[in-house]
């Protein structure tokens, strides 16, 4: 339990009412919740925290979501990103998968329940991920040793 | 004796004859003279000449008496002779006269032959003449002529005559080739058409009676020519005008042409089928059915300044279809003015305008539901999260009620779950109502300006807040501007309420900025600057109040610009993509509010539109008012034909009037 708490969530949109109504949304769920109200305030977190999970909001002045997820998946690329959008046109979509290399693609409005279950499939994939990744350079030394 | 000669002139006559007849005198010779060879032997003479009034008429002679001739004798003769010579010259003068009749109505009857042929001739020409006034076409009129022509020998045994005319050969049938012949060429016009021709014997044509039909060839080919190109001509000029009345009536374009009375000279068939016999009529009376030019009646402008008069306007008697109407000036040779007046229909046009605003409709509602997905979801995602927690949390409170309440009053210590967090009574159960509530009243919103956008059908005019109808059009584009530029508002508070087709204005504000956005958008892939659309609004005096649209990205061509004034301009929507809807904004202001638009694009400043608008209903105003002032502010203050200013009349007449 400890180590969830320890798991950290990043909310992105500029509506600060949609900040709140997750920020409800999400309040008994076992980890903990940040939120930022722009891409640059988002980018400023990120350099600080490992971020486990980031849900960001495509329609953003200034930086959009998909150029902001994929600032991430250059930066802090063991960061799942989930975008949330209001518009889910095809363009978007693309951009998502292509740059930002999300993990989900949910549109508002977005239920609960949905969204807990993305946070957690996310959160499964990362840590997955992260017990592969600190693996492999066990794997990897006696290859590098014979080399 | 016969071949001897009786008659002798008086000079060649010598002896005693000569001396009679010469000397006139009484001559007695009583011995043998001298004789002309073979003439009777005289031996005694005696002559006396017969005298009346001194002039010699002729004379008796007495010969061979077997005795000689006395004094007595003579003495007689001159007696007879006295009494005889006026019977003697009575005589001569009568044979005379006879002779000199004869030969009189010998010269007569041949001055009648002529002028009976000479008579013929001129009425073959008259023919000729008569046949073109009735309208004949030429291949009529050169049978015809070749029939007179005909008529003019038939007295003439052995003459024939024909015309040749485009290899066509019109002659008699008992018609002869003959050695002799007379001809002359026709022309019509430069062209040589073909010729005139007479055959006759050889002997005719050195008699001296019908030389006059040498000259009459010529005359007739060229009388032929000259009529015939005059009937060319003619068809001609039929021919274009009824090609150019086709192309009118095709393309229901009007043509009329006014003296400078506004008395009407010309106007095209299908509009006389309208309107009737126009001669006589001015214009007005005309077209219009008035007695005096209204102020709007652009041959009446177009005389008054002697510059090309545009006009759009309704005609009533032809099923109320739009037109525009153009009166062009121009001095005629006569040294007169007079005024063309083009009627170009604007139906197709309108028709097209229509479907323009139409699809540019559907754009926006395209534009909408992008929006409103944007914007009815992000209120729907919290108000969601909100009600849910809104719900846990009295379900919480419900399900534990005796002991919060206990705990709320200090009686008792929370424990495990059961808590009531202070923070979540305090600041977060409000706060989600607020937030709530404010979501709904954000999704209201947005329902009333779709409602606003929905109907932009509406033709009626409501009194509404401009600024409120400008803003409700920001706030539908935002989502879409806003990532492209910033805009800034600058509206003026104390701004009157307007006349407004709320729906099809806000369309048009909503137009505008988008394009706006469009072309800093485009202006932005040239070189990177901050987009900016400011909108201002104020007032400008009782009268009026101004819009004022300013964007700083890429500017309006001059050629879109001036295809917008184009009354073709319709017909090439290619133009209109780039910068959207100026014909929509154009009718939504200028035909729709009487208002007017001015543009303004520079490459280095942006663009500039400003609209105004008056603040009381024209249209109204001009159904009350029967006398209208003439027009003049907009004449004089015509701006140059390439500015794009779209000055409705009733605006110039308002300020003109005051």
């Amino acid at each position: 339990m400890s180590t969830e708490r320890d798991t950290l969530v990043l909310i992105v949109d500029d509506d600060v009412n949609v900040l709140r109504g997750l920020t409800r949304a999400l309040r008994h769920q076992p980890f903990q919740l940040l939120t930022a109200r722009s891409a640059e305030d988002a980018q400023e977190i990120l350099k600080r925290w490992l971020v486990d999970v980031v849900i960001c909001d495509q329609n953003m002045p200034g930086t959009r979501g998909t150029e902001l997820l994929a600032w991430i998946a250059e930066h802090s690329p063991r960061t799942a990103r989930i975008i949330l959008t209001g518009q889910p046109d095809l363009k978007t979509a693309i951009e998502a998968i292509n740059r930002g290399q999300v993990f989900r693609f949910l549109t508002k409005p977005c239920s609960d329940w949905d969204l807990v279950m993305a946070i957690h499939d996310a959160l499964q994939a990362v840590r997955s991920s992260s017990t592969l990744a600190s693996r492999r350079p066990i794997t990897r030394l006696p290859e590098s040793a014979a080399g | 004796m016969a071949d001897k000669k009786i008659v002798f002139d008086l000079d060649e006559l010598d002896g005693v004859l000569a001396q009679v007849l010469k000397q006139q005198i009484t001559v007695c010779v009583n011995q043998p003279v001298t004789t002309p060879p073979g003439h009777v032997p005289i031996t005694r003479f005696l002559g006396v000449p017969l005298i009346v009034q001194e002039r010699l008429v002729g004379a008796i002679f007495l010969a061979n008496k077997s005795g000689d001739y006395t004094q007595e004798d003579a003495r007689t003769l001159e007696m007879i002779a006295r009494f005889l010579a006026p019977i003697v010259d009575a005589h001569v003068r009568e044979e005379q006269e006879k002779e000199k009749r004869i030969e009189y109505e010998k010269r007569l009857a041949i001055q009648a032959q002529q002028l009976k042929r000479r008579n013929r001739q001129l009425e073959c020409l008259a023919g000729l003449s008569d046949l073109a006034e009735r309208g004949a076409s030429i291949e009529e009129m050169v049978e015809l002529t070749s029939y007179l022509l005909a008529g003019i020998f038939q007295d003439l045994p052995n003459v024939y005559s024909r015309i040749i005319f485009r290899g066509q050969v019109y002659q008699a049938e008992s018609y002869e080739e003959t050695e002799h012949k007379l001809s002359a060429a026709i022309f019509l016009g430069d062209e040589y058409v073909g010729a005139v021709e007479i055959c006759c014997p050889k002997e005719l044509l050195d008699d001296e009676g019908f030389a006059v039909y040498r000259m009459f060839v010529n005359e007739l080919a060229e009388r032929l020519s000259t009529v015939l190109t005059r009937k060319k001509v003619e068809e001609e000029i039929h021919a274009f005008r009824r090609q150019t009345e086709l192309v009118l009536e095709v393309t229901r374009t009007g043509l009329s042409i006014a003296d400078q009375e506004c008395r009407l000279v010309y106007v095209d068939p299908w509009r006389r089928a309208v309107y009737g016999d126009y001669r006589g009529k001015t214009t007005h009376e005309y077209f219009c059915g008035t007695t005096s030019p209204c102020w709007a009646c652009p041959t009446a402008r177009a005389l008054r300044t002697k510059m090309r008069v545009t006009q759009e306007r309704m005609m009533p008697r032809e099923g109320n279809r739009p037109v525009q109407t153009t009166a062009i000036p121009f001095l005629a040779s006569d040294g007169k003015w007079y005024i063309s007046e083009i009627t170009v229909d604007l139906t197709d046009r309108k028709r097209w305008e229509d479907r323009l605003v139409q699809a540019e409709r559907l754009e926006a509602i395209g534009h909408l539901a992008e929006i409103l997905s944007h914007e009815m979801n992000s209120p729907l995602q919290y108000l969601e999260h909100n009600l849910h927690f809104l719900r846990e949390s009295w379900q919480h409170i419900s399900q534990n009620l005796q002991e919060l309440a206990a705990q709320a009053c200090g009686s008792s210590t929370p424990t495990g779950e059961n808590t009531l967090d202070e923070e979540l009574v305090t600041r977060e159960f409000p706060d989600a109502i607020e937030e709530t509530l404010a979501g709904v009243q954000r999704l209201a919103k947005i329902v009333q300006t779709l409602r606003t956008f929905a109907c932009p059908d509406a033709s009626e005019k409501t009194i509404h807040d401009l600024n409120a109808v400008i803003q409700a059009a920001i706030d539908v584009t935002r989502s879409h501007v806003s990532k492209i530029a910033s805009i800034v508002t600058e509206f003026d508070s104390t701004l009157p309420r307007v006349p407004l087709m709320a729906g099809a204005f806000g369309q048009a504000m909503s137009n505008l900025l988008l394009g706006a956005a469009e072309a800093i958008e485009k202006r932005r892939n040239l070189r990177d600057e901050e987009g900016l659309i400011t909108v201002r609004t104020r007032r400008l005096d009782t009268d009026w109040v101004e819009i004022e649209f300013f964007d700083n990205g890429v500017a309006i061509q001059p050629e879109e610009r001036r295809n917008f004034l184009e009354p073709y301009f319709a017909n090439q929507p290619a133009s209109v993509t780039s910068r959207r809807s100026l014909v929509h904004l154009y009718r939504v202001v200028v035909e729709g509010h009487q208002g007017s638009v001015e543009v303004e694009s520079e490459e280095d400043r942006g663009t500039r539109i400003v609209i105004r608008l008056p603040t009381r209903d024209l249209q109204e105003a001009n159904a009350h008012t029967s006398q209208l002032s003439p027009i003049i502010a907009s004449e004089q203050a015509a701006a140059p034909p390439d500015t794009t200013t779209f000055l409705n009349e009733n605006v110039a007449r308002l300020n003109s009037g005051g």
